[in-house]
Parts: C-alpha cells; structure tokens; sequence
C-alpha cells in the first residue's frame, strides 16, 4: 500500500462539494503514538500516514460529531465525513449501518487494506523511553522501525497486536474506493475461548474475580467502543442505580458483564477496550466469548454486511431454545 | 447468551433459568418454582462477588 495513493485518495475527497472533512492518522508527538488528523483544507492532506503504528480506531469520531441545532443549518453545510478504515473499522461502520446509528450518505470511507497493527505495549516495551517520533515500515514480514536515527529490523511476529493475529477480514467489507489489494479472508476460529470454556467452573470464577479486582472503572473501555454510542448508559443512569460507584470486585463484574452484553452479537472484535484499558484486563476474552456464541448458536458474523438485521432484535422458530425450561 | 456469559465468568449456569407459565397454569407455574429452588439448595449461596456492605 502506497501513502502517496492514500493521499491522493484523500485530496480527491476533499475535494468533493459534499464532504465537509476528513478522519485520518497522523504523526503523534512523541514515540510511537499516532494522533487522529481531521484535515478540511485539501493542502493539509500531506499530515495524513498510514503505517503499522495506526493502532486506534477512528469510527467513534464519526459517532462524536456534533450536530448542528437547526435542520437548516444542518441542510447548509455538507454533510459527509470521508473516514480512513481499516478492515475492524469498516465492520464497526457496517454494524452501524445495520443498526441505523449512523446513514450510509453522511460517510465516505476509503478503504485501507491492513496487514495488521503494532501492539503499543509490546512495542514500548522493546524500545522504552523514544521520546523523539519514530517511523515503522512494513517489509517481507519484518518491521523496520527507525529510533532515534538509529535502523533496527524486528520479526512482525513479535510486535503484531495479538488480536491482529486473530484478524478475520484484514481487507474493509465496505469502502467508497480502496487502497491497497485484496488480502483474502480467514477462518473461523475461537480456539482460545474453548480451551477457557473447558477449565473448571471454579477456576473460571477464580480468574475473573482476580481479573475484576484490578479494575478502576476508568470506564475508557466503553468510552473508546465504537459501538457503545447511546447517549443514555446503563452504567450512568442513576435512576434506577444498577451499579454503585464504588470500585469494588462486585460491581466491577457487573459493570464488565453488564458493558459486554450490550455488545453482545454486535461487537466486531476490533480490540479497542483491551488497548485502553490502563489496568490490562483481557476484555476480548468476554466478547470474543459472546461472538463465538453468536456464530455458533445463530449463525451471525457482525458487521460483515450492511443489510443484516441487528441479532438480538430479531427472532426466527428455528432460533436455540434449550434455555427455556 | 447472558447465561452463556455468565457460565464463563465462573457463575452455575442454574442460577438463571427461565420459562414461559401461563396465568392459568398454576400447576406448571408450582412446578417450576419447586424445581428451581430444590436445584438452588442442593448447589448452595453464591458467595463470589458479594456487594460490601455500606
């Protein structure tokens, strides 16, 4: 994948009448961090970069947009949003769609074919302490990663994202144009959820709670969701209070169960609570969990097309029933 | 699903049933509930994530 294509893609975009910016990455100011850029003049396009660091999701941006007060005022101003997606955020852009949380005619997405992202954790800990920003390329399986003036050549394997690894659809299932070939699609496959699904009841429990004592319900998990944008929560709501504010392991566990239900068939495995989440939970375990359960019990693959209905607000007779008594 | 969820994060599965009683089948509805509480005594009080007392 070339930049200069990305950022002719880019230009071309911003240059159409009806798009009124652009979302994309950007160099960060310090290390291996890489900032969103929402570029509107077409000369700022040069800002743009796509390289294994681009690490975040940028489709909650599209959800955060602020709407203007009046339809009038909205009807002046174009309206579309030109996105950069990867493969994980064309997916959360297609449940959306799905969902109806966002139109099809207020995006224009330029699709980014992803061989997959570095793992900021893994990365920092190999090199601590850059300070000046540094630059990754991708070559034949190896990353080059320019320190401080300095070349070094590691294998992608030990810096790759592990839920990268696990990517099923490395190419976007949606785009306005695409950069970037084709990478072919991956099986199905959940292997580290059924060898935690054959341990012991007890021990599952013991896990957990171990897992959920360390949480601070910094609530960044549901924060960075892409797909945790209803402006009324659960876990806010105070009237009626399901959960205390305390942080203690008991409502910890509710707030992660109740947090990960609510993406229950939809989340799209996109990795983005595990990422920020200070403490290090493993909060793929749990919706990887309920995606497994989503294809096996029904058959449902989440945002892989655009057309389908939502899971759970949908019944058919032929739908499991084994847990009505 | 929710019960698949739980049963991961270590929680007996029988602790959420569920079924469908009509109004009028006060029988089945004696039933159910019989069976239920008679599963819950015999696998005992959750004593994992129990809320602090304030």
């Amino acid at each position: 994948m070339s930049i200069q294509k990305l950022k002719d893609e880019a230009a071309r975009a911003l240059g159409r009448k009806d798009v009124k910016y652009l979302i994309g990455y950007k160099k960060g100011s310090y290390g291996f961090r890489v900032s969103p850029a929402f570029i509107e003049p077409k000369e700022d396009v040069d800002q743009l970069i796509m390289s294994p660091l681009c690490n975040m999701s940028l489709v909650k941006y599209v959800m955060m947009e602020e709407a203007l007060p009046s339809l009038t005022e909205q009807a002046k101003k174009p309206s579309k949003i030109a996105i950069v997606a990867r493969g994980c955020d064309s997916r959360a852009i297609n449940l959306l769609l799905e969902e109806k949380g966002v139109p099809r005619e207020k995006l224009y997405i330029i699709g980014v074919s992803c061989t997959g992202a570095i793992d900021q954790r893994k990365i920092e800990a190999r090199f601590p302490q850059v300070t000046e920003p540094a630059e990754v390329t991708e070559e034949n399986g190896n990353y080059i990663i320019n320190v401080n003036g300095q070349v070094h050549t590691v294998p992608k394997e030990e810096l790759l994202a592990d839920l990268c690894k696990l990517c099923r659809y490395p190419t976007p299932v949606i785009y306005d144009k695409l950069i970037g070939d084709k990478l072919p699609t991956k099986p199905f496959h959940y292997d580290e959820i059924k060898a935690f699904e054959a341990l012991p009841l007890e021990e599952r429990l013991a896990f957990w709670q171990q897992q959920f004592t360390k949480c601070v319900r910094c609530y960044a998990c549901r924060n960075v969701c892409p797909l945790c944008y209803s402006t009324i929560c659960s876990l806010d709501s105070l009237t009626p209070q399901w959960l205390r504010r305390s942080v203690d392991t008991s409502e910890n566990f509710m707030f992660q169960i109740i947090r990960t239900f609510h993406l229950a068939g939809r989340c799209i495995g996109c990795g983005e609570c595990e990422r920020v989440c200070p403490m290090n939970l493993p909060l793929m375990k749990l919706n990887r969990k309920l995606a497994q359960d989503a294809k096996l019990l029904f058959g449902y693959d989440s945002g892989t097309d655009p057309k389908a209905k939502p899971l759970l607000t949908t019944f058919h007779s032929e739908d499991p029933q084994d847990f009505i008594l | 699903m929710l019960r698949s969820l739980l049963e991961f994060s270590g929680i007996n599965p029988l602790r959420l049933q569920m079924s469908w009683v009509s109004a009028s089948e006060g029988k089945k509805f004696a039933d159910v509930i019989t069976g239920i509480t008679k599963e819950l005594k015999e696998i005992g009080p959750q004593n994992a994530y129990l809320r602090e007392a304030v």
